[in-house]
């Protein structure tokens, strides 16, 4: 009997603790696959210089194949952040009202799935046209795992920032029940709550950087995590504020 | 040579009380083998215990040291001590807030050609 318990209880052990257990190995996978990639780059630059310089059919054979490995190490790299990127989302998805966090992460999953079936075909390349045929497939994939890179890393932040906004307003309903809290106390929570009202709008804000739509109808994502990045920050130190404000109450009135 | 031949009247209670005092001499305890290799064992333990959890609370810094390649990023505020629930509460708060570990941002070159 015990052991059926203990059987089910693997199976119903919830996603978050499970994705929380593999980011410290998903991190040191991206960090292996940051240093394969960098060394297959610098290889391949070596090889784009002496290629430049001679132009032979040697060094251009040389140069296909750092081109070939350094587009493996490339996919492999973006499997290992694609994997990262996942398994940060899944910690606070459930502060996400919106089917945002889904959406991203379904995404995520196919173009991880689609960098996975890349090595047989990078291995078939043999002549620089089909190179050129490869990198145009790439870049139109690339397009999308940029913009939804982006918007993970944005609602990653917002999930996580929800989660603390949610559990600061629950203390403060336990503080206002205080037989302690009186008007004093009351309107320094006004005034609290009307602080941490400012984090939801920089949130608010920061979302805008969203985009799940076409990808079609925007030429560059790389700066759209940029552009929201100053709000999350924003909201993030006005937290810091909101709990020692919140920590001066305690002290004060209860 | 008689007179070692006297008799000697000894009081009965003198010879019990010597009798007495000869047996409370007894030869030291050796320490017991096995008292010993079990408080040797412990002792093990207890310094295995101790090594495990300064490697385990030098792991963060190991982490972030090797993560920081990536413009991994975190603000550390000091955590005030208190008795209080409520700020025990907005401690945690203020943990989980200072815990968020940003995802590194990678790039990756998109055109790899001649």
């Amino acid at each position: 009997m015990f052991s059926v318990i203990l059987f089910l209880l693997l199976f119903l052990k919830p996603s978050f603790i499970f994705s929380q257990d593999l980011i410290p190995q998903y991190q040191t996978d991206l960090s292996y696959q940051q240093d394969l990639y960098n060394q297959s780059y610098d290889l391949f630059l070596q090889k784009k210089t002496v290629h430049q310089q001679y132009n032979s059919i040697a060094t251009e054979k040389e140069l296909i194949d750092a081109i070939k490995k350094t587009t493996q190490h490339r996919n492999s790299l973006l499997v290992a952040y694609l994997n990262l990127i996942t398994a940060k989302l899944d910690i606070y998805k459930s502060q996400d009202s919106s089917p945002n966090t889904f959406k991203i992460q379904n995404v995520l999953n196919q173009q991880n799935i689609w960098l996975q079936n890349q090595p047989t075909k990078i291995t078939s390349i043999s002549n620089k046209s089909q190179l050129d045929q490869y990198n145009q497939q790439f870049s139109q994939s690339y397009k999308q795992i940029q913009q939804y890179i982006n918007n993970a890393l944005i609602q990653s932040q917002v999930n996580h920032q929800n989660l603390i906004i949610s559990q600061i307003k629950n203390l403060l309903l336990k503080i206002k029940a205080s037989p302690n809290f009186d008007s004093q106390a009351q309107n320094w929570i006004v005034e609290i709550e009307s602080q941490l009202n400012d984090s939801t709008d920089f949130i608010s804000q920061a979302l805008l950087q969203v985009k799940t739509d076409n990808p079609e109808s925007y030429t560059d994502y790389s700066d759209l995590y940029q552009e929201a990045k100053p709000y999350l920050d924003s909201s993030k130190q006005n937290l810091f504020k909101v709990i020692e404000n919140i920590s001066g109450v305690i002290k004060k009135f209860i | 040579m008689d007179k070692y031949n006297q008799n000697i009247d000894i009081p009965q209670d003198n010879i019990k009380k010597t009798a007495v005092k000869a047996t409370k001499i007894t030869p030291p305890k050796k320490a017991n083998p096995k008292i010993i290799a079990l408080i040797g064992l412990l002792g093990l333990g207890l310094l295995s215990l101790i090594v495990t959890f300064i490697a385990q609370s030098d792991l963060p810094n190991r982490t972030n040291s090797s993560s920081s390649k990536l413009n991994q990023s975190s603000i550390e505020t000091p955590v005030p001590v208190s008795d209080n629930p409520w700020q025990i509460e907005l401690n945690s708060i203020l943990t989980n807030l200072n815990s968020e570990s940003p995802i590194p941002i990678i790039s990756v070159e998109e055109n790899l050609t001649f």
